[in-house]
């Protein structure tokens, strides 16, 4: 008896949205969208020509062209080469991983 | 005018078609996310999202599915969106609250009262809705389509991309949970 109850009381709760109303936002919900839509754009607006300034792009690209040059030159510079070489060499030479198998260690 | 017609005039950034499309569709729209989200301002801000983006993506529609389906797409995924970007807030809503910038807020009452119920039913939703809460997404948004806005099984398998018949399986699972859910709850209170 008590489960037919409960039962009951489950189903009741579930059939309880079978004839809801659609509901609908508050009214003038267009104007808002509208007020939403256009202060976005304005944000992107600011945003683009904030970085299309000449003074901001152009320092954008001398910024860019002297971080390029800087690796260029560092890459290239004969002090980095010999760096470089040093540190392909150390760990081998450290680790003993000229060894590559087990019979070279039984030479 | 039509459905396409006027797509077509909104991708070319008329107002006025604009304005048709979300009149048309502002109801559905928002009466999903009340049924997602069950608070009224959350659906509202989300509603406008939803809009915003249908705004900026409608070049990309190309008429393949229903211009209600791929709404009901951009509803869903916004719904998500906002559901996962509250639970990050409640999950350092303590730090907030330390550093007294508490302005909005997180946790959401707990009865959520939907405004379209019958009178007589009202007690009876509230207590479902806090159930349905429970579900998983999925779950959740196939409960929704179909009861709230009345989506047949096929409708909804199109704004998920699923089958009908895991539709039907994923409504099954919904109802079965719900059922022990709502079994818990009515125990809890007669004990």
């Amino acid at each position: 008896m008590k489960d037919k109850q409960l039962n009951d009381k489950i189903e009741r709760a579930l059939a309880s949205l079978d004839k809801t109303e659609r509901c609908s936002p508050r009214p003038f919900f267009f104007t808002r969208l509208e007020a939403r839509l256009q202060y976005q754009q304005d944000k992107w607006a600011k945003l683009t020509s904030f970085f299309t300034r000449p003074a901001i792009a152009f320092s954008c690209i001398c910024m860019v062209i002297v971080l390029n040059l800087f690796v260029v030159f560092h890459e290239l510079s004969p002090q980095n080469a010999i760096s470089q070489e040093n540190a392909e060499y150390t760990p081998a030479d450290e680790y003993s991983l000229v060894a590559t198998s087990l019979y070279d260690f039984d030479k | 005018m039509n459905d396409a017609a006027l797509i077509e005039l909104a991708k070319q950034k008329d107002r006025s078609a604009f304005k048709t499309l979300v009149e048309t569709s502002q109801d559905m729209v928002y009466n999903t996310l009340l049924g997602i989200l069950q608070n009224a301002e959350d659906a509202e801000d989300v509603a406008q999202e939803v809009f915003v983006q249908v705004y900026e993506s409608l070049k990309t529609f190309k008429g393949e599915s229903k211009f209600s389906t791929w709404v009901y797409r951009i509803t869903l995924s916004k719904a998500t969106d906002h559901i996962r970007k509250k639970n990050r807030k409640k999950r350092f809503a303590f730090l907030q609250s330390l550093y007294g910038k508490n302005e909005e807020q997180v946790i959401d009452p707990p009865n959520f009262h939907h405004p379209g119920v019958e009178m007589e039913n009202k007690e009876n939703a509230t207590i479902l809705f806090g159930a349905i809460d429970k579900l998983l997404p999925n779950q959740k948004a196939a409960f929704i389509l179909n009861k709230l806005e009345g989506l047949s099984y096929k409708e909804i398998g199109e704004v998920l991309d699923i089958s009908d018949a895991a539709v039907d399986s994923l409504l099954q699972r919904a109802r079965e949970k719900l059922k022990k859910i709502l079994r818990e709850h009515y125990s809890r209170l007669t004990n």
